[in-house]
């Protein structure tokens, strides 16, 4: 794609998001529950408060960023409030507000997760995205592509993989791998004569799977890959990676 | 004629409804008359008869249970803010090979008040290197001059504030530190990069962010026969969109 092409796209992509009308807008009420809440200037702790609403009066809810609700209330203060006091709230009389939360608890009963890798691979430096499918809790399948930079040659690395999770509600879920695929070497440049080789591969793996928040978790891998070269000879690396991933 | 047909067969649809109604209203009522006292009755027998159980309080046994359904009320939809993409110009200095014009795009990702995900792309291109311009000779094709990388970075808001112009404007801004990895292709090889620098984000209004960044880009060279770390600072600016 030339440099034009990849321009135009990213700005029909930028009009094609949704920008705010001018028409006035409905907003969802709801009406304070504690004896009242407080407005920040902003969507975070440190914003000073402002304003507080109190008992019984309504607010209405614009919009929702991470945590942090931005309201309007009756006399049209404008303010943010965070989603413990939000939670407090009542949605129509005798009930309770409730707003989408992900939690540790979601984190158990995720069903697609995916996310970057950085890390070694016998000595080359290692970047890696993948993809998973879990069928339940304990069992899952990922294709992962990646890219190793060594000091002689780059690798382009292509995985599916089967993972076993035994404790998938744990903070810290360790899990096991066992996979296979393909791996490209291109020699770099100032290797004339070397030549570039395509070999498939198998490995085995274990992995550690850190809950952080919301849809976030930390994760890492180490694997022993086994390459087969050719009928009678095959080598063994080394792999290790760590990276952030998210869930849905 | 026909109007009035239609108005007879209506008035007579409702009285029939309405007798209906009435019908199945009084037999609610009688079965559930003659399920009371059917009820007391045998409380009463099984009090008169000295049974154990007569002990429990008779205001236990409910007569009418009352199927109150509540009205579900959903919250209507909040329109929810996380992701930032946008667009950005600067300038990158690739070591020995001066400094250019670089464009790029970002998309965030926020995570909490405090943190957040970032991914980049940017391309730029690299003018001569001093050798040779003292040797008035090229080494390096327009093709390995060509410079575009991608990284991911995490990132954390370490001073979020507010920004004032005059008495009436306040506006939300945050400075805030990345760190991450990428790759960076350049000289017609792929090179792994680790990332880090600094950015000032300022609200323009809630979904609209000014920014400016400041990054440095280490990779490995190895150009001039010698492998070399080297350190590739890029300034930006750019806006981005909340959606």
């Amino acid at each position: 794609m030339s440099q034009g092409c990849r321009w135009f796209a990213v700005v029909a992509l930028i009009c094609l998001l949704p920008v705010h009308q001018g028409h006035a807008k409905q907003y969802p009420r709801v009406v304070i529950a504690d004896p009242f809440i407080e407005l920040h200037t902003g969507p975070g702790k440190g914003y000073p408060i402002f304003h507080v609403v109190e008992r019984n009066e309504w607010v209405e809810v614009m919009k929702r960023r991470t945590d942090w609700f931005k309201v309007q209330d009756r006399e049209g203060y404008v303010g943010w409030v965070l989603i413990d006091q939000m939670e407090k709230t009542l949605s129509a009389p005798g009930i309770q507000t409730q707003f989408k939360k992900i939690a540790k608890q979601h984190f158990g009963q995720r069903s697609f997760e995916g996310g970057l890798q950085f890390g070694d691979f016998e000595g080359s430096a290692l970047m890696s995205a993948y993809v998973g499918y879990n069928f339940n809790s304990n069992f899952s399948v990922e294709i992962e592509g990646g890219q190793a930079s060594g000091k002689n040659s780059n690798t382009d690395l292509v995985r599916v993989s089967v993972l076993s999770t035994p404790f998938p509600n744990w903070r810290l879920s360790p899990f096991f791998t066992l996979g296979g695929g393909n791996l490209k070497t291109e020699p770099k440049k100032s290797f004339v004569f070397a030549e570039g080789t395509n070999v498939s591969f198998t490995n085995v793996g274990l992995g550690l799977r850190y809950y952080l928040s919301r849809r976030l978790f930390l994760r890492a891998d180490i694997k022993q890959n086994v390459v087969f070269i050719d009928d009678d000879n095959s080598g063994e690396f080394l792999e290790w990676k760590l990276g952030f991933s998210f869930f849905y | 004629m026909e109007v009035r047909i239609f108005v007879f067969l209506l008035r007579l649809a409702t009285a029939l409804r309405k007798w209906s109604c009435c019908a199945a209203l009084c037999a609610a009522l009688s079965l559930t008359a003659t399920t009371a006292i059917a009820a007391e009755d045998e409380a009463v027998g099984k009090k008169s008869l000295g049974d154990k159980d007569s002990e429990a309080p008779l205001e236990d046994e409910q007569l009418l249970t009352p199927k109150v359904k509540r009205n579900k009320i959903k919250v209507g939809k909040i329109d929810t803010e996380n992701f930032e993409l946008g667009p950005f110009g600067g300038l990158y200095s690739i070591e020995d090979f001066g400094s250019s014009l670089v464009v790029g795009a970002r998309f965030a990702w926020h995570l909490s008040e405090s943190f957040f995900v970032e991914a980049n792309y940017g391309q730029t291109k690299g003018g001569h290197t001093s050798a040779e311009t003292l040797l008035n000779r090229e080494f390096f094709t327009e093709k390995d001059r060509e410079l575009t990388y991608y990284n991911a970075t995490f990132g954390y808001n370490v001073l979020p504030g507010e920004a004032f112009i005059g008495s009436n404007w306040a506006f939300v801004n945050a400075l805030y530190l990345v760190a991450g990895a990428g790759n960076t292709t350049f000289g017609g090889e792929d090179r792994f990069t680790v990332v880090g620098g600094f950015g000032y984000r300022l609200l323009v209004t809630d979904w609209l962010a000014a920014h400016l960044d400041f990054k440095d880009h280490v990779f490995q060279t190895d150009f001039f026969g010698e492998e070399k770390t080297t350190h590739n600072m890029e300034i930006h600016g750019g806006f981005t969109i909340f959606f």
